[in-house]
Parts: structure tokens; sequence; C-alpha cells
């Protein structure tokens, strides 16, 4: 369902405007694929929080299928990749997962994924590329 | 009409119990509100003059008696036909009569017109209908009389049925059943059960069973006595029954504001439970709603949120609202019934508008009641900025922070010097503590002592003590102390010489005693 209500983005071209359109908000963009099952809960989770941190952050959705432009840039290999950027700036996030390029594993709570995004807004007003996430997520990385 | 409001108006004797209570007040409004008939229309139709006049004479031989003093007057035990003493029972045919023929009238147009052109006579329809309204009062005084006999004659038979069955109706139709054997009240179940509730029935049943080993059986003669009481007060109500159709069917005229916010059955049942319009407009909201509660003490009440299931809980308005808008519904309702009682007193607006407008009101405060809550929008979260705090310390913070730091000296203690064996000292509490590096040879400390935690004064606590110190040494005080510290040595030396002048001086004395010991405390302060 959250897929429905959350803007799409449809081109590479649109993709590029958000991440620098953006000014002084986190983009946070899903890529994926609108079906599987990992997108649907991501897409409810982050829909349950879009109207919670509109004041700091934008979230935006993208088919890896419709817009294959950045699946080699980015390794957009896994079925639900969400990634972050600050004034056309690729964020990291140390998740204790190994890949702090993205977050590719599922979130069990609102609440956290708040809390994730929170910290690294934090992180890039003060110009820092690479935050600690609040949590460590080494345990419950899929294998 | 459905069979709820069939149902509830056979209730309407059931508040007789409650208005008992209330009838002393109650003939007190009755007295002055007696209606009168106009002489033009007594003389006109003379088979209808002796019914009325007998009413009326009833009404007002009735209006300053109470169920209670009537009930003093005649004592129970002596009384064995009730029948004879009913006021009510030769007028019940006459009276079922005429009330038959007004609820047939078709040609009520007419009669509206009349009252309308001339308010000075009332049409005889109106005034009848007036009648009847102050009858009721007897009528349940009389019920509640009948019933108080029939359950003190009965009570031999099976005393336990007047806490089980507590409307006077229901429990006249048991004793018509059960009659003198209680063995045999399984048969009549069935019977029981068209108006009873099934959990009563029961009830009834096995403590019926229970008493009809140790019962007492009346005679014959006596039990006639009681079944006729029983009929008379069945009758009785059937009179009301009739009497509250034509009150709700003529009801535009009487109350046309009450009758338009919770209809005209409602209404009369209102009037009739209080005796009248007047008693109506009197009685406080908060009591509207207990009116025609069948049975206060019944369990079935108290498992329902809502224990006031009186007339107005089973008013066309109320019935159909879901149990947790009910009890504010009542309130909202009752409260608008007592004010459109009062206009429909004062007969200040016969249209019934007030009413629709209450109606209105109260339609939209309940739909208000019902409308679910409005979902309340997630708030959006503030952005985390960080703002590094303006706030600084200041010399006052600074000093604070040094007061609680730890002394150099202190550090010292805690230092240990390499290759040596600490020397110790027991403090003044008697333990044993180490000296580590605060003391070089000879003892002698090494580090300075922290004078911030040295016990200090503030300004202002100086300039007081400064200026305490100048009053003492104001000349003129010490002058006068030392005037009577004088005289005071004076009375002390020749107190020597006379024992008897000694107590006299003796605070005297312990004044000059502090006044030897003041003078240090004031170069003390002096100094400071």
């Amino acid at each position: 369902m959250g897929s429905v209500f959350l803007p799409h983005l449809h081109t590479g071209w649109h993709v590029d405007q958000a991440i620098l359109s953006e000014d002084d908000r986190l983009v946070v963009i899903r890529f994926g694929r609108d079906y599987e099952r990992e997108c649907m809960i991501m897409d409810e989770l982050l829909f349950g929080i879009a109207e919670k941190v509109k004041n700091f952050a934008t979230i935006y959705l993208c088919d890896i299928d419709e817009v294959p432009d950045f699946n080699t840039m980015y390794e957009l290999y896994d079925p639900c990749t969400v990634m972050f950027f600050y004034r056309n700036k690729h964020m990291m996030c140390d998740f204790g997962t190994g890949n702090n390029n993205k977050l590719n594993f599922l979130i069990s709570d609102k609440q956290e994924l708040i809390d994730i995004i929170e910290t690294i807004y934090r992180g890039a007003r003060k110009g820092k590329g690479l935050v600690v996430s609040p949590r460590d997520y080494s345990t419950r990385r899929r294998p | 009409m459905d069979e709820l409001e069939k149902e509830l108006l056979d209730d309407f004797a059931s508040s007789s119990d409650e208005e008992s209570q209330h009838d002393g007040e109650k003939n007190e409004f009755t007295s002055d509100h007696q209606v009168t008939l106009p002489e033009s229309i007594n003389k006109a139709d003379s088979g209808v003059d002796s019914l009325e006049s007998r009413i009326e004479k009833i009404i007002k031989q009735n209006a300053h008696i109470t169920v209670e003093e009537r009930l003093r007057q005649i004592s129970l035990e002596s009384v064995e036909d009730i029948t004879e003493l009913s006021k009510i029972k030769p007028l019940i045919e006459e009276l079922k009569g005429r009330l038959d023929d007004y609820s047939r009238e078709e040609n009520r147009d007419l009669l509206d017109l009349l009252s309308t052109a001339d308010q000075q006579f009332k049409s005889k329809d109106n005034s009848f209908i007036f009648l009847m309204n102050e009858l009721t009062q007897v009528i349940q005084q009389e019920i509640s009389l009948t019933h108080s006999f029939i359950k003190f004659h009965y009570k031999v038979v099976f005393p336990e049925l007047e806490s089980l069955v507590l409307n006077p109706i229901d429990y006249c139709r048991v004793v018509l059943i059960a009659k003198n054997d209680l063995n045999n009240i399984k048969a009549h179940e069935e019977v029981l059960r068209v108006f009873l509730s099934n959990e009563k029935v029961l009830v009834i049943i096995m403590s019926a069973s229970q008493h009809a080993k140790s019962q007492f059986n009346l005679s014959d003669r006596d039990l006639v006595f009681i079944l006729r009481a029983c009929d008379l007060l069945l009758d009785i109500n059937v009179v009301l029954e009739r009497i509250t159709n034509l009150m709700t069917s003529k009801l535009g005229d009487l109350a046309p504001n009450v009758s338009s916010i919770v209809g005209p059955v409602v209404t009369s049942q209102l009037i009739i439970a209080t005796g009248s319009l007047k008693n109506l407009s009197s009685t406080p909201s908060c009591n509207i709603p207990a009116l025609g509660v069948r049975d206060m003490s019944s369990s079935e009440s108290t498992r329902k949120e809502t224990r006031q299931t009186g007339y107005l809980y089973h008013s066309e308005l109320i019935r159909n609202l879901p149990r947790d808008v009910i009890k504010q519904a009542l309130r909202i309702v009752s409260g608008k019934i007592v004010l459109a009682a009062r206009i429909d007193l004062a007969k200040s607006l016969p249209t019934g508008e007030i009413g629709q407008k209450y109606s209105r009101e109260i339609e939209n405060k309940i739909d208000k009641l019902l409308a679910p809550p409005e979902r309340q929008e997630d708030k959006a979260l503030p952005a985390p900025i960080e703002q590094k705090s303006k706030k600084r310390g200041g010399r006052r913070f600074r000093k604070m922070k040094e007061r609680f730091q730890m002394s150099e000296l202190g550090k010292a203690q805690n230092r240990l010097e390499f290759g040596k064996a600490e020397e110790t000292m027991t403090n003044s509490f008697g333990e044993e503590v180490g000296i580590g590096m605060s003391r070089g040879s000879g003892g002698r400390l090494t580090a300075k002592m922290n004078s911030n935690t040295m016990p200090g004064m503030s300004k202002a606590m100086k300039n007081r003590l400064q200026n305490s110190a100048k009053i003492t040494s104001n000349p003129l005080s010490e002058d006068f102390e030392s005037i009577i510290l004088n005289g005071s040595d004076n009375n002390v030396k020749s107190s020597n010489q006379n024992e008897g002048v000694l107590e006299n001086t003796k605070w005297l004395g312990g004044m000059s005693k502090r006044k030897n010991e003041e003078p240090t405390v004031a170069i003390k302060k002096t100094k400071l």
C-alpha cells in the first residue's frame, strides 16, 4: 500500500533532480521493485514515517527495472535498498553490517528507522560523510 | 403504538411507589391548580355534570391528604373490604365510558377552534383533560392504598412476594394467579411469564415452593376480599391507562412544547408520573430519567450501564442510541423537557415552536455525541538541529565549580612516592589515613590548602554586620545601658547592706553579667 502513496521517480533524471533540488533535507530513496515482499514491507514502514520526518527528510521510491541507470554504480542487487543523500552527497552509515553505503536489510520498527534518519541528518548537518547507526545490525544481517 | 409502548403504559402505576413519597409536596401544588368548569357547560349537560362534579369533589378532598395519612386514618386490620372505601370505584364504569367517548371523538378541530377563540371559556374537551390530569394523582394514591391493603392481608400467605414484585399491578396479577395455594404456582408458569421476566418467575416459583409447607390458608371470605381488591386495583389501572391514552391524543393542547420534544406518549407518561404539568415543570431535570423506572432493585438494571430505564429511556429519541451516549443524551433531553414544561405551563407558546427548536438542538447535540472522534494527523517531528548553548558560565559559576574541585592537597595526598612505604596518620575520626606526597620531611605541608572551600561571607552579610556594629557603638544607647547598669551596680552594693532589696535587683544582676560578655562580641563584630 505504501508504495501507492509515496512519490515514484521514473527516470534517472528524476532521481538526479530529487537529490539535487533538496537543499536542507535528507533525501531517502528506496531502490527496488514494488511487488517484492521486502520492498512492500519497507514501503509500508517508509509511508508510515513519511509524515513524521517531513521536516528533515523526503522519501522517494525508485524501481530498479524502470531506472537501471544506478544499478551498477550503486550496486543495487538486493531486492530492497534504501540510500540516503544530503545536498547531492551520498551519506554513508555504519550499520555494523559491513556495507556502509546503503540500508539493504529490513527494519522491524518505525522508530528505529526514524532514529537512523535522524542520526544521518545530524551527521550530514555537521558535514560528515559517514555516521554510526544508533543500533548495531550486525547480528540481524541476512545471510 | 407498538408493543413496548403498550407495555410502558401498563407500567404507569409502577411509579406510584415513588409517588407516595412526593405526594405531600404535590398536593400543595394541586390545591391552587384546581380546574373549575365553566357554568354554562355544566348546565348544558346535566348527565355529565354529576360525574365531573363528583370527580372535582374527590380531587378537592384528596388535595391535602397523603397516602400515609389515609393509611393512618383507616387501620388496615380493621378494614375488611377496601373496595367499599375506594372513592373512585363508583366512578369507574362511567369514567370508562366517558374516556371512550372522548378518545373516539373525531371533531377535535372544532374544539381547538373553540378553545383558541375564547380563552376564558375552555372547551369542554380541554377542561376534561385538565380534570383527568388532576385525577391521575388521586388514582395513583388509590392504587398505592389498595396495594398496601393487599400486601397487608396477603402477607400471611406469601410474605416474600412483596419484596420480589415491587410493581403493584404485577403484584396483583401474581396474587390473582396464586390465590391460596402456592403449591400449584408452577402450573401457572406460562401465565406469569407474560408479564414478568423469566428470572423473576423462577425466583417466585422457588420461594413459593419453599413457603408452601408453612403456608397459612386464608379463609374463603378473606380471600374473596383480597381478590376483590386486586380486581379493583387492576380496574383502576385500566382507567389510568385510558386517561393516558386520552391525554396522549390530546396533548397538543396541554403540553405542545414538551410533546414536540419527546412525543405525546412519553409526555403523557411523564405528566402522569409527576402528577401534573405543574409538577413536571418543577421537577429537577436530574429526576426525570428516573420517572417510570420499573424496579429499582432489579439485578438486571445494575448490569447495564444506565440504571435509569424509565419512560425517557424507552422513548423513541433515546432507545436506539448506543449505550455509551445514552446517559448524556438522557441528561440533555431531560433538561430541555423541564424547560419546555415551564413554557407550556405559562402557555406563552401554544404552537410548540420552542419545543421544535429544542428538539433540533437535542438532535444536533446527539449527532455530535455520536460522531467519531476526529482523526489526529501525525505530527511532524522537529528537525534535529543541534544548536550551541548561548549560555556561558560566568565568574560565579566558575567559583562554584572550583569549590567542588579536589584541592591540591587532596591530589598530593593521593599520590605515592615510588619505591617508598607510605606514611600514615590517624585522623580526627580515629581512622588511619595515608599521607601520600602531601607532607614533606618533618610533616610540613607541601601543597597549599584549597582556599575556595573556606567558609566565606556574602557581601550583603558583611554589610549587615557592619551596620549592626555601628548601632552597638552608638554612644546614646551605650550611655543608656551604662546608666541602668551603674544604677544596678549601686543597688547590688547597697543590697549587701539591705537584704530585702536583693530579690528586686536579681534580674539587673543578670543583665550586668550579660553586659560583661557583650564587649568581646562587639569587638569581634567590628573586626569583621
